[in-house]
């Protein structure tokens, strides 16, 4: 018998439901309140909160509460993109999990009218995750190079915490002409509504409110009962209705445009109606079927991938159909725009469902927010490294998970399709070149979880600041940011709490920043039993690049150019990877970003940007400046290429080589130019210094009041690349196939 | 010259083809896999991409659309077919060079530059042997395996292979000899692994793609 309680609701919104309706709901009527006030769809408990991050009046063209936000970036082009979660799917069952993640905010991009551009994906695993992380990856892969859209960058990372709660995370990027956007909420009464896209099964019910909406109780109990919730993607099918999307509403006729994604028909239904303030009416029988017998319970709530919504005026629907015809993709008239704004149901002629829209979207149950934080919830302990720097640690940090080579990973994505990647994967972010007009696109993520582990305000904050810093270490002017925010169950007061300091952090960080929060994605319940994932926010931003193409070049370094450190070292090692190679899992505070000196160095960067000074920069992040340095020699064609750098000397050398404190950058000037440097820095306010010198060594030299030390190319690189990376050809020549 | 670009369903580098033909001295113009014309033209890529979703054997399906038997009268005609990547399985498949293409020795899909020496002289074609190409591959299916009812050498040869940076022999997913593209003997129909579309600007990482391509649409192997 299907009530409240096997639909998820609690009692209480059960009641409320049959209030609103005045009567008991029906068996249907039941399962569209379960989905739409289910956490995932509702956002009840989140709502408040994200009210927070609402974007000045005029910084963006299409902030939160779209499928994807959009920002201007030049007369030319405006951008969509957001981050979105697939989290317990990818538990469940992790190619497909992670496949359907990708297809999802595909849609959710061409929703608005954009074609996608750019994925990026950010991963968090927990240690011996490999069975896992390898389904995560085949799916993105399987996914994302099959629909022909270019996987440009992203990050990998583990942590305790993450055991039991993987997290996936995808960031797409679309462009769209000025003017050429569409949304869910434009509908006309007497539009008809047409269902394009895969036949509907039985696959996915429930994802939403039940998979999506609640924590495992135990590891491993469940993955295998939850797993019929996961939906199959079928990125070929995704190709087909991305590209006749948006060939049909080229055409002009559309009026409005909705992905299919959780809770399926309902919700996509629901958001045109609610956000349109029309009613909707679908006849069940008209949904093209991929199963026999089918309930018009199954139907509305599948979530089958590869399927969209679209309205168009009734004199024109022959023409849309057979435009979509011809595309080769499949397209049903299954209802009505209405003028009662009730999402109607009918089945065999009979109405099964029929609700105000609104109180299925905006009228959904919400929390109250707690008052506003402002700052950091905690007082950093400074954690003071004691004992004197061994030669070896260098490298066990280098070739520590957080910082060693990714490359065997992201050589599985296809970074290139669609010719415009000029900087992709293994930089601090991607450079793309667009058709049209001088600009490029710049794109980065950044999600660590390790700052927020003890407050998520810091968190939420350097998450936002190494976003920017990463943009603009690429040559970019940051135009937006979208956040993907991961917590554990937010019914945990503590929880809750962090939600709420990890939002306003971020809020602040967009703020002091002047960089817009678009929109983006909450995922809550990444929890197994009591233990919750670290409230991990995954940044995504994105930047105008001026010159793209000139970006080729950037990172190339020749023994002509001095290195400078923006920004000032820390002497703290608190939530350092070096930290974590002391192996107790736990990383301690991080230092919250001074925004003083945080705009400084930003707009140092810039300067130096704008002058056309930098032959490459590099921020200072996991493992230090050690491995920033390391990471900028190894990426370099020429193996005689040395670093020679003097660290600071009023720092312990672990202190100066490992430290992460916020705002650091190394750039790399030519030498004759250093008068120009000083003069950008000074003007700027921004703290730096001369590291050292390119040099023709072929190797990495520091000194520090500890001595000199000298690291080979060679024995750099070996401890950075991963084994299987190193491995000799030979063992690819594979001549057991010649006959 | 006129070049056509057909789009399979599934195709995804029909678009970055004909962009990259545009840097060219050549008319470029897009067919549909329905087609059973090619516009007047007296070439055709098959791009790369994954045509109806690869999910039976790559390129086994896209070997039976309409336009293939179009492609097939074109070749018979003298006209060239150039199929890269997925266009490469698709000729394979349809019997048009012989051998196939088969899952990498990794396992795993794989995107990276590699660099391809033109190993035999094609007739018609100004593709000089010993001449290098620095060019992406991205595929999970690129392993060159030969017919032992149609070995290389008689009516298709070896064309280009897979060689390290100083040009010594390479292997980067295990095809046989380090096979990474093969001609018919006359040279109208080429099949490669690796993207020539996708080094066709300097921006992009090179040109190599673009004077690859410029010498198969009849130009000559001087850079630009």
């Amino acid at each position: 018998m299907i009530g409240p309680d096997t639909v998820g609701l609690t009692p209480e919104e059960g009641r409320h439901a049959a209030q609103l309706l005045g009567r008991v709901p029906t068996a249907l009527e039941w399962g569209l309140f379960g989905a739409l006030w289910s956490e995932h769809c509702s956002y009840k408990s989140s709502k408040n909160i994200l009210a927070w991050l609402k974007p000045p009046p005029g910084q963006v063209v299409g902030g939160p509460g779209d499928n994807a936000g959009v920002v201007r970036l030049n007369a030319h082009w405006e951008v969509a993109f957001k981050v979105e979660s697939h989290n317990h799917p990818s538990y469940v069952e992790p190619f497909h999990g992670a496949a359907t993640g990708v297809g999802g905010i595909i849609r959710d991009v061409v929703a608005m009218g954009a074609y996608p551009v750019a994925l990026m994906d950010s991963l968090r695993f927990g240690p011996d995750s490999a069975r896992l992380q390898e389904g995560v990856v085949r799916g993105i892969g399987f996914y994302g190079n099959a629909i022909g859209v270019p996987t440009v960058g992203g990050e990998l990372s583990y942590g305790q915490a993450y055991r039991g709660n993987p997290l996936v995370n995808v960031l797409c990027v679309g462009v769209r002409k000025p003017g050429a956007g569409i949304s869910a909420g434009t509908s006309r009464p007497g539009d008809r509504i047409v269902l394009v896209g895969a036949d509907t099964g039985r696959d996915g019910i429930h994802g939403a409110s039940l998979l999506a909406s609640r924590s495992f109780a135990a590891p491993d109990a469940e993955t295998g009962t939850l797993r019929p919730a996961v939906q199959v993607g079928d990125p070929f099918t995704g190709r087909m209705v991305m590209e006749a999307m948006l060939a049909v509403l080229q055409g002009g006729k559309l009026h409005a445009m909705q992905d299919l994604g959780a809770a399926g028909l309902s919700s996509a239904l629901a958001e045109m109606a609610g956000q349109g303030g029309v009613g909707v009416e679908v006849d069940v029988d008209r949904v093209p079927r991929r199963e026999m017998g089918m309930t018009p319970y199954e139907v509305m709530l599948s979530e089958t991938q590869e399927r969209m919504l679209l309205t168009v005026p009734p004199g024109d629907l022959a023409e849309v159909l057979t435009q979509l015809s011809q595309l080769e993709v499949r397209a049903s008239d299954i209802g009505t725009v209405t003028a009662d704004g009730r999402l109607s149901v009918r089945e065999a002629g009979a109405v099964v469902a029929s609700i105000p829209a609104g109180s299925l979207t905006d009228g959904a149950p919400r929390r109250a927010a707690p008052e506003r934080m402002v700052g950091p919830i905690r007082v950093p302990e400074r954690y003071a490294p004691s004992g004197v720097f061994r030669r070896e640690e260098a490298l066990f940090v280098l070739g520590h998970p957080e910082c060693r080579s990714k490359a065997s990973v992201y050589h599985r994505y296809d970074s290139m399709v669609q010719t415009h990647t000029v900087k992709g994967p293994g930089d601090d972010g991607a450079v793309l070149r667009l058709d049209e007009g001088p600009d490029g696109l710049v794109i980065a993520v950044d999600g660590p979880g390790r700052l927020s582990a003890c407050d998520a305000y810091t968190g939420g904050a350097r998450a936002v600041l190494e976003a920017v810093v990463n943009v603009t270490a690429m040559g970019g002017i940051p135009i937006g940011l979208s956040d993907g925010l991961n917590l554990g169950s937010p019914d945990d007061e503590d929880v809750f709490r962090d939600f709420a300091a990890l939002v306003a952090g971020i809020a602040d960080a967009a703020h002091a920043l002047q960089v817009p929060v678009t929109g983006g994605n909450v995922s809550f319940y990444n929890q197994t039993g009591s233990d919750s994932v670290w409230p991990t926010a995954v940044i995504a931003a994105v930047g105008r690049h001026p010159n793209p193409e000139a970006a080729i070049a950037r990172g190339t370094l020749e023994a002509s150019m001095a290195l400078y450190l923006l920004g000032e070292a820390e002497s703290t090692l608190s939530a350092t990877v070096w930290r974590l190679t002391l192996g107790d899992g736990l990383p301690g505070p991080a230092t919250a970003p001074d925004w003083t000196r945080s705009r400084a160095v930003l707009e140092a960067l810039s300067r130096l940007n704008e002058a056309g000074l930098p032959a490459a920069a590099h921020d200072v992040a996991d493992g230090g400046l050690f491995v920033t340095l390391a990471e900028m020699l190894l990426a370099q064609a020429d193996p005689a290429t040395g670093l020679d750098v003097t660290v600071d000397s009023d720092l312990p050398a672990r202190a100066a080589l490992f430290n992460e404190g916020p705002a650091q950058v190394v750039v790399a000037v030519p030498d004759h130019r250093e008068g120009d440097v000083l003069r950008i820095l000074a003007s700027s306010g921004c703290p730096g210094r001369r590291l050292g010198a390119v040099t023709g060594s072929g190797a990495l030299t520091f000194e520090t009041c500890e001595g000199r030390f000298t690291y080979p190319r060679e024995e750099l690189r070996a401890a950075w690349l991963p084994p299987e990376l190193t491995e000799p050809d030979a063992v690819l020549a594979g001549k057991g196939d010649a006959p | 010259m006129k070049v056509a670009v057909v789009t399979f369903p599934g195709s995804n580098c029909d678009r970055d083809t004909l962009r990259a033909l545009s840097r060219l001295p050549v008319e470029a113009v897009p067919v549909w896999h329905r087609d059973t014309h090619l516009g007047g033209a007296s070439a055709v890529i098959l791009p790369g991409g994954f045509a109806y979703g690869d999910y039976l054997r790559a390129g086994a399906l896209a070997a039976h659309s309409p336009v293939m038997g179009t492609v097939r009268e074109l070749v018979n005609a003298g006209g060239r077919v150039l199929g890269i990547c997925n266009g490469f399985q698709i000729l394979t498949e349809s019997g048009l060079l012989p051998g196939a293409l088969a899952m990498n020795v990794s396992r795993r899909f794989q995107c990276e530059w590699v660099q391809v020496q033109v190993q035999e002289c094609l007739p018609g074609l100004r593709f000089a042997a010993g001449e290098r190409f620095s060019l992406p591959i991205a595929n999970g299916e690129g392993r060159y395996i030969p017919d032992p009812q149609r070995p290389l050498g008689r009516d298709a040869v070896a064309f280009l292979s897979y060689r390290d940076g100083a040009g010594r022999p390479h292997n980067p997913n295990g095809s046989w000899r380090e096979v990474a593209g093969v001609a018919s003997a006359d040279g109208r129909v080429i099949g490669l692994m690796p993207h020539p579309e996708r080094a066709s600007a300097a921006w992009l990482g090179g040109e190599d793609g673009l004077r690859f391509l410029r010498v198969w649409t009849g130009g000559d192997g001087v850079p630009a």
